[in-house]
């Protein structure tokens, strides 16, 4: 929020300078986000006083101007404004000068005659006639002739404040007003708070004016105010600076009288025309469903019965804390006006704020809370304006609220805010500290506690915690000194099992050459149309910041298979990426529960064949001691249909995944002309069954042996199943077997084709025979064909 | 005989003298010494040598033969000692040449940074708990009392599936849900994707977040300005300081901003601080003890503190990376600078 300094000193006498007030501010919890010089917007223009006219001496058009700016000296100035006479006061951009625009003067010769200036204009200046009275307007601005001359021109706009842009936590609503920043800068800077209570009791009783607050809940305090005689003018200067210094428009004197509270009490105001009020009667009510109303900025907005209006005995004259209706706004005819302090629940004013699409200053405030101590002080801040400037008569006064509202207190120790913050403190600065921010202190007797009472617009302070936050920040951070615990628990810090495998199946990526990936967990639902896949159910966000980041993704491979592309079309054409994340599954949409996270694996790679991308996935699952199943799979349908495997875990036969080549007309479509590869595994399954090295096997002394056969077998015959076959047998030497070769083509059958079988055998005990060896290679070989009809080569 | 056999050894230095190569040598190995070789046959005729000559003879005989196979042997190796450097150099080649490159991934540089900031804590004593993306509004804002009329639970601050199901807008819900199963001591850190609805150089609405918790008997402020300073040494340098300014989070009470001395500048000023010296890169404070009851904890016995480091932020002022979006564009070309 914006708080000019001058204004501030109305509460509170500063003593200090802007930037040393900006660094207390910062320190006591109130971020400055800027410090603005008004009065470095518009440099070096005055005002001036004309004191001879001649004619140019080589144009018609143009007059030259001897003036005074009193202790600046005296200038010649070439003007083409013809219609100035001598003794007119003027504001002039002296050599030097810079405008509201930004534009720089400088001195110069107009047609051989040296100008040492020019003459302002309302652009240049940056204002409008109404900023002085009495002033006129050809093409120069004529100021009135008692204005004081060689003035700086920002010193009679009011434009030599300096601004503070003060950003409040969203707990301190109290501290969104001059007056809310005004107490902070007592309490940081010694001062005390000027008095901004009314000394007469305002509380005069209604005559005419009836409120009837039907909506306690979302109206928790109705303040209505009568002023008659009313005088619709124009404010004064000071209001109207102001107001401009904070970025609102001035309009006329109780328009900006509202405003003008709002600023420095935080107290949205409203005026009615109290002519337009039937029978005075002002009804806070939900509005009724079909009821609408035409808005101040001309707007018609329909309401419904979730919106509270304010009305009277038969229309909404207003949406509560948002905007008036035109029907009973302040005209230049009102003569009577009946104001409002309102205090209106912050979620409901959101709600229609949003519902409507409309916001004011009035429902931005109102959304940030309010308490209710404020509608007092608002109202009184307005009457006394308006009574002080002659404006109209303050009659009455109804007030919603029944009862006093009475003050919280809290009661601590002062052990118990040294435990909080780690300190020690001395009672005279928990009692300076809570007395500077008017928290009214208390010891109790015959203890060690303190009572407070907790100022009645402080209603974020709820408890102990509260009260050691307000002394630390007051008496700063830098007194707490960091040593180390006094007491804690010994602990030992990891990771879980799970997370080190993790871990574990990166390094290993990472050693294969693979790097890692991270995208959005949200992605377009069209990737369903890039995946040729049905199976588009997914969670989708109710707000999404666009279509591209709408639905909660079920697969890795959309977002994989984009960033592969986009490094493919970068120039890579040699590419492995990795991305570890999680998928959500829905169980029913909408969602009823909580879905399924699953964390999986993406591997993808370009520029290598089948089998070289095949050996990471056979290489993971081998590190992470997970017997796997291989099958040929033709399910997704943006998968090559002859070179897709799906992967199952052999002892349950769980799906755990699946690898192969992305169909090429996927690849086509993200402008690849490569073979790409592409793998998502179920993470989540692989860790529950991943098994860590456990015990050492002894290895065996004696000398192995190694045979190779080659197996005639018909093409549609599997590798694996051959080597399920093998296994089958369970031979106790046989220590490792593997395919090496798959041949067809040149000598070997139609149909058919050759598998190459590595055999290893080997005893712990002894070294075989060549006929133990024999007998065992001949089962396989019986074993194959019994099976597979395999004829040996 | 002796004269042939002295004829013999200077034949044998004449042949090797200027032999050429190994297989020309083997052949006059072959010569004399091969089964029908010419000392091989002087052996053979032995038998026929008068008896008492024998002895001398046949010692005549020995040593010629050692003095031709160590003539030979020497030549041979001379040889083959001259063989294998023709080889070798033959086979030359440019050793600055790299013919095939071996590369080695790079972790994404959040994971990088994230493990980093782990690592320091679990060195602390604190363990890393994860939790659901997905989250009931519950364990996101109603048990960290943010109370339903917040400001931050308007649909403009957080993604929305359902009225009370949301994309976790920071992880704090694992702490919530790590308070309610175990009793303290409890000193953890809550790594994990968080999601808002902002996007642009310094914002993403995806964004990593590690989060930390430890509640115990009086834990206090000052512990937590303890902890984050041994932090901050580790992350950046020894030198780092910290600084604490009051701030508002509702789950902690008091709520801190943290700054630490630029990491660049060392407390001058420069532009990645944008000449404060000070970057703001956590939020922190004592656990509000609204939020420990709510979580089924005794703050009368039990208090807390809790911190929040946004990874994508650290990210950015540990390498200089200008823009936020960088990090989620995935191009090898940033990636492997990392590895």
């Amino acid at each position: 929020m914006l708080v000019p300094i001058s204004w501030l000193e109305d509460y509170v006498k500063i003593t200090i300078t802007p930037e040393e007030l900006s660094e207390k501010l910062v320190a006591c919890g109130f971020e400055i986000e800027e410090i603005i010089d008004l009065s470095k917007k518009i440099q070096n223009v005055y005002t001036a006083k004309i004191l001879e006219i001649k004619e140019h001496p080589e144009s018609k058009k143009l007059n030259l101007c001897k003036i005074d700016v009193a202790q600046n000296g005296v200038f010649n100035i070439v003007t083409n404004d013809l219609s100035l006479k001598v003794d007119d006061i003027v504001p002039v951009a002296l050599d030097g000068a810079v405008l509201f625009d930004g534009k720089k003067v400088k001195k110069c010769a107009i047609k051989n005659v040296d100008s040492y200036g020019m003459f302002c204009g309302v652009s240049e200046l940056g204002c409008d006639l109404s900023d002085f009275k009495g002033a006129s307007y050809d093409s120069v601005l004529k100021l009135p002739l008692d204005t004081p001359i060689g003035c700086d021109i920002n010193k009679l706009l009011g434009r030599d404040d300096i601004v503070l842009d003060v950003s409040v936590t969203a707990n301190r609503a109290d501290a969104n007003s001059i007056i809310g920043i005004a107490r902070e800068v007592a309490a940081i800077t010694n001062q005390k708070i000027k008095n901004i209570l009314p000394n007469n009791d305002i509380k005069i009783k209604s005559q005419t004016l009836t409120i009837q607050n039907q909506a306690s809940d979302l109206c928790r305090r109705y303040i209505g105010a009568v002023i008659d005689k009313v005088k619709i003018t124009e404010s004064p200067l000071l209001i109207k600076n102001r107001l401009k210094s904070v970025g609102i428009r001035p309009v006329n004197n109780i328009v900006d009288i509202t405003n003008y509270v709002l600023i420095a009490t935080g107290q949205p105001m409203h005026a009615f025309d109290a002519d337009k009020v039937s029978n005075r009667t002002i009804v806070v009510r939900q509005a009724r469903e079909g009821e609408s109303i035409v808005a101040l900025d001309g707007n018609k907005y329909d309401l419904d019965k979730n919106m509270l209006a304010i009305c009277d005995v038969n229309n909404p004259l207003a949406i509560a804390g948002v905007m008036g209706g035109v029907e009973s706004s302040i005209t230049n005819n009102t003569t009577a006006i009946i104001l409002e302090s309102a205090n209106f629940a912050r979620d409901n004013i959101r709600h229609t704020s949003r519902k409507l699409g409309l916001q004011s200053d009035s429902s931005i405030r109102f959304e940030k809370g309010i308490d209710l101590y404020s509608q007092e002080i608002g109202m009184w801040l307005a009457i006394q304006l308006i009574e002080k400037h002659k404006w109209g008569n303050f009659k009455e006064f109804v007030d919603s609220l029944a009862e006093e509202i009475s003050p919280k207190t809290i009661t601590f120790t002062k052990d118990n805010i040294e435990k909080i913050l780690g300190i020690s403190l001395k009672d005279s600065q928990v009692l300076s500290v809570l007395n500077s921010l008017e928290f009214s202190v208390n010891k109790v007797k015959n203890s060690d506690s303190f009572k407070v009472i907790v100022p009645r617009w402080r209603e974020d302070i709820v408890g102990v915690n509260d009260i050691a936050e307000e002394i630390i920040r007051i008496i700063g951070f830098d007194s707490i000194e960091t040593v180390c615990y006094k007491e804690m628990s010994l602990l030992r810090g990891s990771k879980s099992k799970k997370q080190l495998t993790v871990d574990k199946i990166k390094e290993i990526l990472l050693g294969w050459g693979a790097s890692e990936i991270i995208t959005y967990s949200f992605i377009n639902p069209n990737f369903s149309s890039l995946l040729k896949t049905f199976d588009n159910k997914c969670i989708e966000l109710l707000n999404p910041l666009s279509e591209d980041f709408s639905v909660m993704r079920n697969n890795l491979a959309f977002s994989m298979l984009k960033t592969i592309s986009s490094n493919y079309n970068h120039g890579n054409k040699r590419i492995r990426l990795f991305e570890i994340a999680n998928v959500y599954i829905p169980e029913v949409l909408p969602l009823q529960t909580l879905p399924k996270e699953e964390l999986v694996l993406c591997i993808s790679a370009i520029g290598e064949d089948f089998y070289e991308f095949k050996a990471v996935v056979d290489m993971l699952f081998d590190v992470l001691r997970i017997d796997i199943n291989v099958e040929k799979a033709n399910n997704l349908p943006y998968m090559h249909p002859y070179r897709l495997a799906k992967i199952n875990e052999s002892i349950t036969g769980g799906f755990i995944g699946y690898f192969g080549e992305v169909n090429s007309s996927v690849a086509e479509e993200l402008n690849i002309n490569s073979k790409m590869f592409i793998a998502e595994l179920n993470l989540s399954k692989i860790l529950e069954i991943a098994s860590d090295f456990t015990t050492f096997k002894i290895i065996s002394k004696y000398q192995s042996s190694e045979r190779d056969i080659a197996v005639l077998v018909n093409e549609n015959v599997i590798a694996a199943d051959l080597l399920n076959t093998i296994k089958e047998l369970n031979q106790k030497n046989l220590v490792d077997y593997k395919i090496f070769d798959i041949y067809s083509g040149a000598q070997v059958r139609e149909g058919y084709k050759s598998v190459a079988i590595n055999l290893k055998y080997q005893n712990m005990d002894k070294t075989l025979t060549e006929d133990e060896i024999n007998t065992d290679v001949v089962d396989i070989l019986e074993a194959l064909k019994i099976k597979y009809d395999a004829i040996l080569r | 005989m002796i004269n042939n056999i002295a004829e013999i050894k200077d034949d044998i230095l004449m042949s090797i003298k200027d032999i050429e190569s190994v297989e020309q040598l083997q052949t006059i190995r072959v010569k004399y010494l091969g089964r029908s070789g010419i000392l091989t046959n002087l052996l053979k005729d032995l038998k026929n040598v008068n008896p008492q000559d024998r002895p001398l003879y046949g010692k005549l005989l020995n040593d010629t033969q050692r003095f031709i196979e160590q003539n030979i042997d020497t030549v041979m190796e001379k040889l083959l000692s001259r063989d294998k450097l023709l080889r070798e150099k033959s086979e030359s080649i440019d050793v600055s040449f790299s013919k095939i490159t071996a590369k080695r991934g790079a972790l994404h540089p959040l994971t990088k940074v994230k493990n980093e900031i782990i690592n320091i804590f679990i060195g602390l004593g604190f363990s890393v708990e994860e939790g659901p993306e997905i989250e009931y509004t519950k364990y996101n804002f109603e048990l960290l009392n943010i109370a339903a009329d917040h400001p931050a639970r308007a649909f403009a601050d957080s993604f929305y599936i359902t009225n009370d199901i949301m994309l976790r807008t920071q992880t704090s819900g694992i702490q919530a849900r790590v308070m309610e199963k175990q009793t303290p001591p409890i000193k953890i850190v809550c790594p994990g994707k968080v999601y808002r609805p902002d996007a642009d150089a310094t914002h993403s609405p995806m964004f990593q977040q590690i989060e930390g918790l430890y509640v115990d008997k009086s834990v206090s402020l000052a512990d937590l300005k303890y902890t984050l300073e041994l932090f901050a040494k580790e992350f950046f340098d020894k030198d780092t300081k910290v600084r604490f300014r009051p701030s508002y989070f509702p789950f902690t009470e008091p709520s801190v901003e943290v700054d630490l001395s630029c990491a660049m500048c060392h407390g001058k000023g420069c532009f990645l601080c944008k000449n404060t010296g000070w970057l703001e890169l956590l939020g922190a404070g004592v656990v509000n003890p609204i939020v420990l009851e709510n979580c089924g904890i005794d703050s009368t016995v039990y208090s807390g503190y809790a911190f929040g480091i946004g990874i994508e932020r650290a990210t950015m002022v540990k390498y200089g990376i200008p823009d936020m979006r960088l990090l989620f564009e995935n191009d090898i070309r940033m990636l492997e600078q990392f590895k």
